[in-house]
């Protein structure tokens, strides 16, 4: 009679035990229950950043639902081996597990920045911290942030520091073993030389925001962000801009660059013979402003020009007020195989667009936030195969087409283009659209009440109007 | 004198030296600092060299791979001045059979009928030729390759050509291409492989096709009610694999989904296929998921579901295997809206823009996907669904549309425009015209190498063919003013007339051209009220000219009395005895405006040409005199056809103005169901036409406010007089809000007066 009741004795606890041990095992996997959260404050923040009306009732319950697994990266050992993310994707190299939805989309910038400060560029860190700030994006607690901003200057005076970059790079504080979720910001100006800092760095899975790309540093088209070439810190003032009327101006073309020789040209490559016969062509039917020769020294004339690059004459000043006159711009490629290369382009494009001459873009491969802009909406996107046909597509814009190209040419400008902080904003804005993060909400004013005299009408409005 | 001389002697050796220096100097840094180059005597055929200059640089393999179309393409076969002119080879590279009926011979016909097809090789511009992606062609890859390579105008690279390579759900899950060299030919096809990775923005990844006919719109569900049966819907198998790529979606994700909704959402997820899978064949590609079923039990199902998973197999090239598209296109079809997750490429997605018809979510995001699917508003789901439909009929309803856009994704990279919509070029009977009536023709085809944009592929009208003029394109624009409204101001005199149109040119910048504006009227043997219709036109200041169309099977007899009215009229033939005649887009139509007019509407003049300036501020709307209304019957549960006190919706088009293109687009863009009916019953055509503007403009008609009424109250019996009249037009409404699967109009009780009071300019 002790036999059987000591196998019960035994036997149930242990089944209970082993039963309630297998539960809890499974429990995660296939509930998806997750800890309730106590906090309350974090719940109602939760509900600010809430966009959408139809969840409203919703969002409590579905923060404390938790979230289902995320699928597998088993393939994570693939990742280790250079081969499989190069060329990054948003899928391969970010890691989402920082950006939930429960918390804002929220970054962080690094303090220093990668290269020195100078005078001549004083955009520091600190206004950036300061707009990221105002939109409440900021977190100045690492553990906390979706992705880690450092910013670095392209300067010619760095060059010789690029075996420090690498150091310096892979000695962030977060950067862990590949640099996930950061976002490396190289800010260039017309003065910088046509190289990128980054040549021969190793990044990882950083994304590289810049404005230079060359074959030694591939651009990741989709990854990495194309940032327009700065001038100084501060936002170019509205007075630059010409009047978007009338259509028709004094000259049809413009073009004044001074060309860097090469010995290979690469596929594509507008040469000065091209332009040239571009002018030959137009003689004595259209004005045309073409100059191959700089009066003013040549800007980005130094020794880390690249071959076959167009360089700048002058000032913005004068190049602005040139180009004002002016119908169309011409915007010619270096060609190559990374057709783009250099701040030359880019600068020229921006400029075309603060005076009103459409830019007619030639053979460049990438154009700045082209990932997001639709830049056929504000100039002639013309493959280099075509330049032979140029006139005839030039002859054939209507009125209204141009001054639809102004009228976009102008909110690009004004929107993506107008100051450096814009530029850094939108570089984070598009990170933060990849995350499917919705854009922080407009912020309401909230002034002080100075009278309050009577309350509100409740629910029943409706009822208090039918009376 | 010795020392005399040896200062003669410096400067005897010094100058020449320095001056043989100073030379040298300047010549060595001559094209650094000058940058001077050979001049030119060859104008515009010069200019063709930047493409060959780099040549050297495109014989080795390495530089054009991954190919983008600057490397790739050889523009000089493509000169603008030549129209864009493809070549189809005319057998297919794999054997036909009689599964898959579409032949090279369909696609000749659609292209000939755009005028882009040419059948001699020398003078086209890109070469098409089509495979068949199937299981038993497999074994002959290795032909394929020699096949490939001996087309007739290959050359060494097979440039400017196009390899289409057409797969249905049957199809293997591995490209026919794999392992082929495929040189610089552009592929299009359904299924990418690491083994052949996928050139972005050079290749083209097509959709799959089932059959070689179009897809029936009997298929589609319609798009209301905003709620369905179930919250999300997913039926498939998976094919299971060793090592998951990043990203992959399985099984067990899929259930952990379920296991989150229960009991709070209905859910339809099986993984487990009743009747066969499809795709299950020996060469399914690992971490596939296969599809259930057929077609039609597919979409039976998904339309009773709000959203439809898509998920990605997971791996580098996320998106192999044409499971994946059938599931994005069926999910447009039935009005699902497709949750992509983790899909790298979509078809097409170098111009659609797919997240504004379906949610397109990182795989690292799937965690939150319960997060996004509740915070999509019934506002958001509308526009998804209506904007899937469109994408749809305009991308993936028949194999035919599916390569006509590969076409013409080709021919916008190389800048050339979309080819003109047809106008209809019927026979002309009489021309009566009109010498001392100055004619004011709209421009047309003003935006030739600048139509090109995300709004051209994504919105209507759609991408197959540029029109003359568009309603929803307003660019910087003024008021448009007649000259002849300041020429009916105050002072008289031509000087004083002269002073006023300057002076108020030069304070409002006015640059916009007048306009005129075409009267149609279609007229079947009624020839007194004709006449006198006509006769009623004179004296209106902005006519351009009178376009009749003549239904009636016999010629207008010649003992006629035409009325003179200053205006040209143009008596011309249609297609047949159709009510559709009405919308033909007619060659000799040279206005923007066009203004519908009934043989028996009798309008004084002032009402017309004050008609037609709202019309110039409204373009995208119907502009008429006359309203209708459409009423829902709650016990029937149906839409009924009337006409009601307080509002309306349509506008009859006895007379009505509409924007030239609206009739293109009645034409061609309209389902040809629906003018078939018009033809079936002899009716309806203007409700048709309501209809189509108000889907496309999303608004209202305008009423301008007259003293007549419609109906001629002497007139002989017209149609509009018959029976069931009414009951007739309300099922010709059910009709059409069947085919768009909503009901797309909408009510206004707004109606426009003109304004009376003069004000006097002042100098």
């Amino acid at each position: 009679m002790g036999k059987p009741l000591r196998l019960l004795v035994t036997c149930v606890p242990a089944s209970i035990v082993l039963i309630a041990l297998f539960v809890y095992a499974t429990r995660s996997r296939f509930t998806g229950e997750v800890t309730r959260i106590d906090n309350n404050q974090d719940q109602r923040k939760v509900d600010e950043h809430d966009v959408q009306e139809g969840v409203a009732l919703e969002t409590n319950s579905i923060a404390l639902e938790g979230s289902l697994m995320v699928p597998s990266h088993s393939g994570k050992d693939d990742l280790r081996s250079n081969s499989t993310w190069n060329p990054c994707t948003f899928d391969i190299c970010f890691n989402l597990e920082k950006c939930p939805f429960t918390h804002p989309f929220a970054t962080y910038v690094y303090d220093d920045l990668l290269t020195s400060s100078s005078n001549e560029n004083p955009f520091s860190p600190q206004l950036l911290v300061d707009v990221l700030k105002e939109t409440g994006s900021y977190t100045s607690d690492p553990t906390k942030a979706c992705v880690f901003f450092s910013i670095l200057w392209n300067r010619e005076s760095e060059r010789e520091n690029v075996g420090h970059l690498e150091k310096k790079i892979h000695s962030l504080a977060q950067w862990g073993a590949y640099g996930e979720n950061h976002v490396l910001v190289e800010l260039s100006t017309d003065q910088s030389p046509g190289r990128s800092m980054l040549e021969g760095v190793s990044t990882g899975k950083a994304i590289i925001a810049r404005s230079v790309i060359s074959p030694a540093k591939l651009f990741s088209t989709g990854f990495d962000i194309l940032l327009p070439p700065l001038r100084t810190a501060e936002a170019d003032s509205m007075d630059l801009l010409s009047p978007l009327l009338p259509v028709s101006r004094e000259t049809f073309i413009h073009f004044h660059g001074e060309h860097c020789p090469h010995q290979h040209p690469g596929p594509g490559a507008i040469t000065p013979e091209h332009i040239r016969s571009l002018q030959q062509l137009l003689k004595g039917k259209e004005r045309v402003d073409i100059q191959l020769q700089c009066q003013q020294p040549a800007t980005g004339k130094t020794k880390g020009a690249k071959e076959g690059q167009w360089m700048l004459c002058g000032d913005q000043k004068s190049r602005l007020e040139l180009c004002s006159k002016s119908m169309f711009s011409l915007v010619p490629s270096p060609g190559g195989p990374n057709a783009g290369t250099g701040v030359g382009i880019y600068t020229r494009l921006i400029e075309s667009l603060m005076c009103g001459s459409i830019p007619v873009v030639v053979g460049v491969g990438v154009l700045p936030f082209d990932e997001v802009i639709d830049w056929s909406r504000a100039g002639l996107i013309v493959p280099s195969g075509r330049y032979s046909d140029i006139l005839h597509i030039l002859r054939s814009v209507s009125s209204g087409d141009i001054q639809n190209f102004r009228l976009k040419g102008r909110h690009l400008w004004y929107t993506y283009f107008s100051s450096p902080l814009r530029v850094v904003q939108i570089a984070v804005a598009i990170v933060r659209s990849r995350t499917l993060h919705p854009p922080p909400p407009a912020p309401h004013f909230l002034g002080k009440q100075l009278l309050y005299s009577c309350p509100p009408p409740q629910a029943d409005y409706l009822s208090f109007l039918h009376q | 004198m010795g020392k005399r001389l040896k200062p003669l002697k410096l400067l005897v050796i010094c100058v020449p030296a320095s001056i043989v220096l100073s030379a040298l100097i300047v010549y060595a840094t001559r094209s650094r600092f000058t940058c001077e180059v050979t001049g030119i005597d060859n104008n515009l055929d010069l200019d063709e060299h930047d493409v060959q200059e780099g040549k050297d640089d495109l014989r080795s393999n390495s530089t054009w791979n991954p190919c983008t179309f600057d490397i790739c393409f050889n523009l000089e076969k493509c000169p603008l001045t030549r129209p864009f002119a493809t070549y189809v080879y005319n057998d297919l590279l794999t054997s036909s059979s009689n599964e898959n009926p579409f032949s090279p011979q369909l696609l000749v016909d659609v292209l000939k009928e755009t005028g882009s097809y040419t059948s001699d090789p020398t003078k086209a511009c890109v070469f098409f030729s089509i495979l068949w992606n199937r299981e038993r062609e497999i074994e002959n890859v290795g032909h394929l390759e020699t096949q490939i390579h001996s087309l007739a105008q290959w050359g060494e690279y097979g440039e400017n050509h196009i390899l289409v390579e057409l797969s249905t759900d049957q199809s293997p899950g591995r490209s026919m291409l794999e392992g082929v060299s495929t040189g610089k030919a552009i592929i299009a096809r359904s299924v990418i492989s690491p083994a052949k990775p996928f050139s972005t923005g050079f290749d083209i990844l097509l959709p799959p096709l089932r059959t070689a006919e179009a897809d029936s719109m009997d298929l589609l569900s319609p798009l209301l009610p905003v709620s369905r049966d179930t919250f999300i819907h997913f039926h498939g198998e998976h094919s299971p694999h060793q090592h998951p790529g990043s990203g992959a979606i399985t099984p067990q994700d899929i259930r952990s989904l379920q296991q989150l909704l229960k009991g709070k959402e209905r859910v339809d997820i099986q993984l487990q296929c009743q009747q066969p899978a499809t795709g299950k064949t020996k060469r399914a590609v690992e971490g596939q998921w296969m599809l259930c079923g057929d077609q039609k039990s597919r979409l039976e199902l998904c339309s009773k579901s709000m959203f439809s998973l898509v998920p990605s197999p997971g791996g580098a090239n996320a998106g192999t295997g044409v499971g994946i598209y059938t599931r994005l296109i069926e999910s447009l079809m039935c009005g699902s809206i497709p949750v992509v997750v983790g899909v790298g490429v979509l078809p097409f997605d170098e111009v659609i823009d797919w997240s504004r018809a379906g949610l397109i979510v990182p795989s690292g995001r799937y965690s939150d996907i319960l997060y996004i699917l509740r915070s999509v508003s019934s506002g958001d789901i509308q526009n998804f669904r209506l904007k899937g439909r469109h994408l749809w009929y305009t991308y993936f309803s028949s194999p035919l549309r599916v390569v006509q856009i590969a076409v013409a994704i080709v021919r916008s990279r190389t800048l050339h425009p979309p080819p003109p919509a047809p106008h209809f070029v019927g026979k002309q009977l009489l021309y009566f015209p009109a010498p001392h009536h100055k004619q004011i023709t709209s421009p047309s085809f003003t935006n030739s190498f600048t139509a090109y944009s995300w709004s051209f592929w994504n919105d209507i009208p759609g991408p197959l063919f540029s029109y003359p003029s568009s309603p929803f394109n307003p660019g910087l624009h003024f008021s448009r003013l007649n000259e002849v409204a300041i020429s009916h101001s105050a002072s008289q005199s031509a000087k004083g007339r002269a002073a006023i149109e300057s002076t108020f040119k030069k304070n409002f910048l006015v640059n916009v051209p007048p306009e005129q504006f075409t009267v149609v009227i279609i007229t079947y043997k009624r020839n007194k009220e004709l006449m006198e219709g006509l006769a009623h036109l004179k004296g209106i200041p902005s006519l351009n000219k009178v376009v009749i169309v003549w239904n009636n099977e016999d010629d207008p007899s010649a003992d006629l009395k035409w009325p003179d009215i200053g205006i040209p009229i143009v008596v011309v033939r249609g297609k047949g005895n159709s009510l559709n005649n009405k919308f033909l887009p007619y060659k000799e139509i040279e206005t923007e405006a066009v203004l519908q007019l009934d043989d028996d509407v009798l309008m004084a003049p002032e009402e017309i040409e004050f008609g037609f300036r709202v019309w110039c501020e409204n373009r995208e709307r119907m502009v008429g005199f006359f309203g209708r209304s459409h009423i829902y019957n709650f016990k029937d549960k149906r839409w009924n056809y009337g006409k009601t006190n307080c509002m309306f919706s349509m506008s009859l088009t006895g007379c009505t103005f509409i924007h030239k293109t609206y009739m293109y687009l009645y034409s061609y863009l309209m389902p040809k169901e629906v003018r078939a009916r018009v033809d079936h019953i002899m009716d309806c055509e203007d409700i048709a036409m309501n209809f189509l503007a108000a889907h496309l403009s999303r608004k209202p008609p305008m009423k301008v406010c007259t003293n007549s009424d419609f109906h001629c109250a002497g007139c002989k019996a017209n149609i509009s007089k018959k029976k069931y009249f009414f009951h007739e037009r309300s099922v010709c409404i059910q009709f059409l809000t069947r085919i768009y699967g909503y009901q797309p109009l909408l009510y206004t009780q707004s109606r426009t007066d003109p304004e009376t009071t003069e004000i006097p300019f002042s100098e």
